[in-house]
This record gives C-alpha cells, sequence and structure tokens, in this order.
C-alpha cells in the first residue's frame, strides 16, 4: 500500500491512479481522508510503487506543479 | 481567516495550476535547470579561485598565492569558467529548443539545434577593439589585409564572435529567437510539411530527412528577421535586445516591490500545496538567475558585481530549512512545544532540515492547508526578504556571486554564496526573527491541541 499526501487535485490524481496499467501495474483507491490519500498496489515493492506513483502524476500537465508527498503506508 | 484562504484557494491556485502547466513556461524553466551542471562547474571554479587566491591576497599570502600549485589551478579554473559561464546563453539556448519541442511532441534534439543556431544567427559576429593609441598606417594596412577592418582608432575583426556576447547578457535574445525558431519548425512538424523517406531508410537518417524543411524555415525565418532589423538599424537585433529589453528587466528585477512579491507569491502557491519555485520558475530564473550568472561572471573576471539581489539570495537569507525557513519551526517545537506529535515529527525533519528539505514538515505536522501556521508561514520569509534586501542593497553584505547547491545547510549556504561572513550573520539574524515569528503560533497549536484535548476527555 502507499499513499499520497496531496491538498488539491485529488479528483484528478484518483482519476489517474485508479485507470493507471502499464506494464501490468495498477492503483486502487482505499481510503482517502483529508489530504492523505492511500492506494492498494499490485506492485510488491511498496517503495518503488510510490515513486512509480509520484512519477506518473508529475508527467501530467496539471501534475507538474504540485507540491505532494508519496510514501510507503505502514 | 478561513475566508482568505477559501478566496486564494478559489481564484490563485487555479490561475497558478495554469501558469504551471503552459508548456512554454514549463520549457523555459526547465531549460534553465537543464543547464545546471554548466552553472555548478562554473561555480565551483569561482569558489577555488576565491579560497585559493582571494582570501589568501587579502590575508597577504602572495606566496601561496604566487605558487606553482595554486597558478596552475587558477589557470585550470579559468579554462572550466570560459567553457561554461562565460557561454552560458549557447547552453541555454540549446536546452530551450530542447524543451519546448519536445512538450509540444516534435523531435527535442532537433528544436536544440534550430533553436542553437537562431541564438548565434542574432548574435553581433563582429569583435571591436577600441583603442586607447593611434594606430601607425602600417598596422592599419596589416589589419585590413589580414581581414579585418581598421582605421587608427578601432580594429573590428568580422566573423569573431565575442564571449561576453555569449554569456548572460545574450539571454533574452537566446529566449527570444530560439522560440520564434522552434515554434515555425514545431508548427511545420505539426502540419507534417516534410519530406518522407521510404520505411527502408534507417530510422537515424530518415529523422534528419523529416526534420529538413521545419529546419531550414525556421532558420530562414530568424535569418530574415535579422537582416531585415541590421539593415534597417544598423545594429544587430541580439545586440539591441540586450540593452533595450533584458537591461531594463534585470534592473526591475532589482526593486524591493518585485522582490518581496515573488516571495509571498512562493509562500501562498507553497501552503496550497502547489511548487511554489517551480510555477515561478520561469520568472524566477530568467530575472534573478539571469542575474546571478552575471555576477558569478563578473566576479570570476574581477569586474564589479552588477546585481545586489539574484536567485542565490532567496536560499541565502530567506528559505532556510526550505521553504518558510521552516528549520526555525522545527527548533521551536523542540524547544517549546508540549505536544508529543508535533516534537515527534519535528525529530523525524529536523535532519532533511538541515539540507532544506522539508516534505516532511510540510505534510507531517502538516503545515499545508493548517490554518494556525498559515501566518507565519507567509509571514516569516517576507519579513526575512525584506530585511536581508535593505541590508543587502545598502552594502552591509556582499551580493551573491557563488551558485551553491540548494541543499546547502542554512548559514553555511549564506557564506558559500557571497564569500562575506557577513552574510553567514545576516541569516543568522533572519533565522532568529523568524524563529520569534514562528514560536507563538507554536504556543497557540499547543493551546488549541489542549482544549480539543480536554473537549474530548469531557465528552468521554
Amino acid at each position: 500500500m502507499i499513499f499520497l499526501n496531496a491538498p488539491i487535485q485529488q479528483d484528478k490524481i484518483i482519476d489517474l491512479l485508479n485507470n493507471y496499467n502499464e506494464d501490468g501495474v495498477t492503483f486502487q483507491l482505499k481510503s482517502q481522508n483529508g489530504m492523505k490519500l492511500v492506494f492498494d498496489t499490485n506492485m510488491e515493492d511498496s517503495e518503488a510503487a510510490a515513486k512509480l506513483a509520484k512519477a506518473a502524476i508529475k508527467a501530467q500537465r496539471w501534475g507538474s506543479v504540485l507540491y505532494f508527498q508519496a510514501g510507503v503506508e505502514k | 481567516m478561513q475566508k482568505l484562504m477559501d478566496w486564494l484557494e478559489k481564484y490563485l491556485v487555479p490561475i497558478a495550476t495554469k501558469i504551471g502547466s503552459i508548456p512554454w513556461l514549463v520549457a523555459l524553466r526547465d531549460g534553465f535547470i537543464s543547464t545546471m551542471p554548466i552553472t555548478m562547474a562554473g561555480s565551483l571554479a569561482t569558489l577555488i579561485n576565491a579560497l585559493l587566491v582571494t582570501f589568501p591576497t587579502e590575508w597577504k599570502w602572495m606566496g601561496f598565492v604566487n605558487s606553482g600549485f595554486v597558478q596552475g589551478v587558477v589557470a585550470i579554473d579559468g579554462i572550466v569558467s570560459t567553457g561554461s559561464l562565460s557561454i552560458f546563453a549557447v547552453f541555454f539556448a540549446a536546452m530551450w529548443g530542447y524543451h519546448l519541442a519536445k512538450n509540444y511532441g516534435v523531435d527535442g534534439l532537433s528544436g536544440s539545434l534550430v533553436s542553437l543556431a537562431a541564438f548565434l544567427m542574432s548574435t553581433n559576429n563582429t569583435v571591436t577593439l577600441a583603442l586607447t593609441d593611434k594606430l601607425p598606417k602600417s598596422a592599419v594596412t596589416a589589419f585590413t589585409n589580414a581581414g579585418a577592418t581598421a582605421s587608427e582608432s578601432s580594429v573590428t575583426l568580422n566573423s569573431a564572435f565575442s564571449v561576453g556576447n555569449l554569456g548572460s547578457a545574450a539571454l533574452f535574445s537566446a529566449m527570444i529567437f530560439g522560440a520564434i525558431a522552434v515554434v515555425v519548425y514545431i508548427f511545420l512538424m505539426k502540419k507534417d510539411i516534410t519530406i518522407k523517406m521510404p520505411d527502408t531508410v534507417p530510422p537515424a537518417v530518415s529523422k534528419a530527412f523529416t526534420a529538413l524543411i521545419p529546419g531550414i524555415a525556421a532558420l530562414y525565418a530568424v535569418a530574415i528577421i535579422n537582416w531585415a532589423f541590421t539593415k534597417g538599424t544598423g545594429q544587430f537585433f541580439g545586440d539591441w535586445l540586450s540593452q533595450t529589453i533584458q537591461a531594463p528587466l534585470l534592473h526591475a528585477g532589482q526593486s524591493a516591490g518585485m522582490v518581496i512579491l515573488v516571495s509571498l507569491l512562493v509562500q501562498i502557491f507553497w501552503f496550497f500545496g502547489i511548487h511554489g519555485p517551480n510555477v515561478l520558475g520561469p520568472v524566477l530564473e530568467s530575472i534573478w538567475g539571469t542575474s546571478q550568472i552575471a555576477n558569478i561572471t563578473a566576479f570570476q573576471n574581477h569586474a564589479d558585481l552588477p546585481y545586489k539581489w539574484v536567485r542565490g539570495s532567496f536560499d541565502a537569507y530567506v528559505w532556510f530549512g526550505g521553504s518558510g525557513g521552516t528549520i526555525v519551526l522545527l527548533l521551536a517545537i523542540l524547544i517549546f512545544s508540549k505536544r508529543a506529535d508535533e516534537k515527534a515529527v519535528a525529530k523525524l525533519a529536523f535532519a532533511p532540515g538541515l539540507f532544506n528539505i522539508n516534505e516532511p514538515v510540510m505534510f507531517g505536522l502538516p503545515i499545508v492547508l493548517n490554518a494556525i501556521y498559515f501566518v507565519p508561514f507567509i509571514i516569516a520569509p517576507v519579513v526575512n526578504t525584506i530585511i536581508a534586501y535593505f541590508v543587502t542593497m545598502a552594502g552591509w553584505v556582499g551580493p551573491v556571486k557563488v551558485a551553491v547547491p540548494w541543499i546547502t545547510p542554512p548559514i553555511l549556504n549564506a557564506f558559500m554564496a557571497t564569500l562575506d561572513w557577513r552574510a553567514a550573520v545576516l541569516a543568522l539574524v533572519n533565522m532568529v526573527i523568524a524563529f520569534f515569528i514562528w514560536l507563538p503560533f507554536v504556543q497557540m497549536s499547543n493551546r488549541v491541541f489542549a482544549k480539543e484535548e480536554a473537549a474530548n476527555n469531557s465528552q468521554l
């Protein structure tokens, strides 16, 4: 599981990651509490999954300006 | 307070998000960022020279300064500087074209070459030496026979670029002509006005042919503009841009209003979860980044520094521990807070904070969207900016003249960037002031938390 602390553009982030499917990697929103979003992922390496999610968001035109935190949900 | 935050979120945040995602501005910001190895190499050469020559000369260690080792290092630094910062606009032109083309979905490498060629076309390719003594007629004839344009008082070398015309003073010329050429190139590529090769042709050859018509058209467009301008005014377009557009804009960047406004906007953007320096990167880098490169180059050439407030001034005096000067917030929490949760975050965030990484405290505390910390997060950096600006403008500390990596710890950053111990003192004074701005809000956070705890306990 990974978490994202993102105060804005949450809908776009959820939409992007819920529909993400590259190289067999998927994310699914598990919970949303304030600015914290938690996603389930089928990647074994959660740290790599958090980095992948961050890169996927940053690659978007709307995501490149966002300031958010991505990490492993313990 | 909540109304102000709602208003900012409703009106300012969408504008910032839009600005930050304009491909042009993103390319401009990334163009500057891509040149970091060049600026850092040039800055390192400047720093080494300062440590081996400037300070020892002040201390009259002339034996050391004149030693073969030091002179050898100085000569190597000179080579590094000439091939990096002194011709900075060349590297920027290439990177700007690359990112612009890439952001519009066409081949970045071709865009880079087109932008570079367009910049060089707009640059004065003559070098005039003004002579203080009259040149003898035989020397005038010798220069003329060698292909130069010579008179008794000056010699003009044709088909030669002056290093001075390829440095920071030419950045706006690189921006404008790079943009014109790459836009023409992108337009024709998108319209598919290209030469198509059969599938049997290797991809590298095919790619080069595809770029042929757009590339030629882009460069001819720039050449025609330059030719017409020089014909009409007798001046190179690049020289005119540098004097008429760039110089006044950089001068405007030295005004208190602009410096404070940028400091304020960066903080507001951070607070709402927008990467402030990213959104404002095009402005920060084009104005204060350019001024900084001019300062570093001038310092390397032992000339007067042209600008007092540059890009590194924000890092040295305002953004210690990260934007918002959050390292002092961590100290305030560690010393005065009674909240276990805040103390735990502060302990975890302190080590990264020393290297100006404040993500753990921004999201862990959090500061982002936290109404209690909104005021100090906005006010402390603005107050620090005002103090540092006026102290710098008064000449009480030297301006920034070395590019220092942003992860350099506070105080040390200020010293290394200015090579002036008074700058380190100024950074320390600013940190103390910021500490006292943050402190009442840390205490307020404690009181609010205690009230909430009491309310929760009474409900139980």
